[in-house]
């Protein structure tokens, strides 16, 4: 009997196992895309009304002894990065009395593709109504803002 | 009538089960982490951890068997917006869970792809033209080897950008145990915060500890030299392993073979080398052993006669007869003996038992 419980005791520690620990990884790399919006003036309708990019996307519309009547500048927006944008906020600011200023062709909310997507760009136009003649220059500003597409807030 | 048995000879018998099965617990007994001995850490890993990966954003849904579709509306479409085509889908905006679809934007702008490494020690991951508020999952399954079971011992998240990135995992957990012969599957969630910056590159690591108890496996093994070895049984001996000589002064390399019944190496394990620096009055017997392999003893016999001889003074070839052992040895991958006052042609038997993962 104490033989055959020796062997019993004996097999059960020669049926053990070794263990091994062993540590296997996921490694990520995340690379971030880029918003990048031009904004580039066009044609304008007079000589008395010129078109620039005051900062990145800041138009600045000029107008130099205008008489009574409508302007037009025109003007391209262009997602040059890699996230579809919406246009978060376009400010008109500088303004004097006896003008009035509108945008077309763009709006609040307007999607624009990333680069190479159609449709990556927009033209549009700065319209500009002076109500009498007037003597002296003045500037317009237009100030558009973009947000990556899904950060739009109504 | 009973034949009658005297106490003292079933206390012999006790005592030699003893001894036999000892040797085997002590073979076969259970170690914590890595054989705990020098060089041993060096074989290869227990287990082949990753079996499959699987992304949410490769334009791929992906049917693992036994699971099903593993990631629904990775349909390599773009609802509204289309960047990458069929090699990824509208993205992923929330996490996503095994088999169960997730809720998605409407647009396929970012992509995330995954794959295992040749040796399934890794997963890499990579995710391109991210920005904040995507959230890509990728699933994946690990195991140990078919007959050994495991546990899951750590998960650590290396992320050195938290305010940019959260990584969490799902479906598996330290502690978790690896079934024997099936897998565990589970789930890395990226999500890009607000502050993730433009053009930028992150990284991130997800390390996994498994412990895993593979069967080993111990044999004995001899040392063999093409040219100088002599088989126990072309000697009159019933066991195998080989005699080695005669050899002069001069260096010798010999395969140590495992497991190679009636001499025949075809059958046999090569688990090392055992080599024999003789300066004709001094040998260096040594042995290493191949990755994968560690010794538990070793014998060695080095004289001038073909083969030790035993008490009443006939040739033997038990290792126990042998005049130099090295027994028990703690798992080892080398081990050496150094044999003075030789002088003349010598023969060499060296024996060790050898173990391995199976």
């Amino acid at each position: 009997m104490l033989s055959i419980a020796l062997l019993l005791a004996l097999c059960v520690m020669g049926i053990g196992y070794a263990a091994w620990s062993d540590t296997v990884s996921i490694d990520a790399t995340m690379e971030t895309g880029y918003i990048e919006v031009g904004l580039s003036p066009g044609a304008c309708s007079d000589l008395e009304i010129t078109c620039s990019v005051l900062t990145p996307h800041t138009l600045v519309v000029t107008l130099t002894n205008p008489h009574a009547g409508n302007y037009t500048c025109g003007f391209t927006i262009t997602n040059t990065g890699t996230i579809p944008v919406k246009i978060q906020s376009i400010v008109i600011s500088g303004v004097p009395a006896g003008v009035e200023v509108s945008v077309l062709g763009v709006v609040k909310g307007m999607q624009i593709e990333q680069a190479g997507v159609y449709p990556d760009s927009f033209d549009g136009a700065v319209i500009v109504t002076v109500q009498a003649s007037c003597e002296g220059t003045f500037s317009v500003n237009v100030a558009f803002s973009f947000v990556q597409w899904n950060m739009y807030i109504e | 009538m009973k034949r009658q048995v005297k106490p003292g000879r079933w206390l012999i018998i006790a005592l030699a089960l003893v001894v036999v099965f000892s040797s085997v617990g002590i073979t076969y007994a259970r170690r914590e982490g890595r054989p705990q001995n020098k060089g041993v850490v060096a074989t290869s890993c227990c287990c082949d951890p990753f079996t499959w990966v699987v992304s949410n954003d490769d334009g791929a849904e992906d049917n693992v068997n036994p699971y099903g579709v593993i990631d629904p509306g990775d349909d390599g479409g773009g609802t509204d917006y289309n960047k990458w085509g069929d090699q990824s889908s509208d993205d992923p905006s929330e996490p996503q869970t095994t088999g169960v679809g997730c809720a998605r934007y409407d647009k396929d702008v970012a992509r995330t792809t995954a794959w295992i490494s040749e040796d399934q020690q890794e997963i890499t991951v990579l995710v391109e033209n991210a920005y904040p508020s995507y959230y890509p999952t990728v699933f994946f399954a690990l195991k140990c080897p078919d007959s050994a079971p495991g546990t899951i011992t750590s998960i650590v998240i290396d992320n050195p950008y938290p305010d940019a990135l959260t990584v969490t995992t799902s479906g598996i957990y330290p502690g978790q145990p690896i079934p024997q012969n099936e897998e565990v599957t589970g789930a890395v969630h990226v999500h890009v915060e607000q502050a993730a910056a433009q053009n930028a590159v992150y990284t991130f690591k997800v390390s996994i500890t498994t412990e895993c108890q593979p069967e080993v496996t111990c044999g004995t093994a001899y040392a063999y030299h093409v040219d100088y070895g002599t088989c126990f049984a072309d000697i009159g001996f019933t066991k195998w392993g080989w005699t080695n000589g005669p050899l002069g002064s001069g260096s010798y390399e010999f395969q140590l073979w495992a497991g190679a019944a009636h001499c025949d190496t075809s059958k046999g394990r090569l688990v090392g080398q055992v080599t024999v620096d003789y300066d004709g009055s001094r040998a260096i017997v040594t042995y290493n052993m191949y990755e994968g392999n560690w010794m538990t003893e070793t014998h060695l016999y080095v004289g001038n006669n073909r083969l030790p001889r035993d008490k009443k003074g006939a040739e033997t070839v038990s290792p126990g007869q042998y005049p130099y052992k090295h027994d028990p040895l703690n798992n080892v991958t080398t081990d050496s003996y150094t044999v003075t006052g030789l002088s003349g042609n010598i023969y060499v038997v060296a024996h060790a038992v050898v173990c391995w993962f199976e």
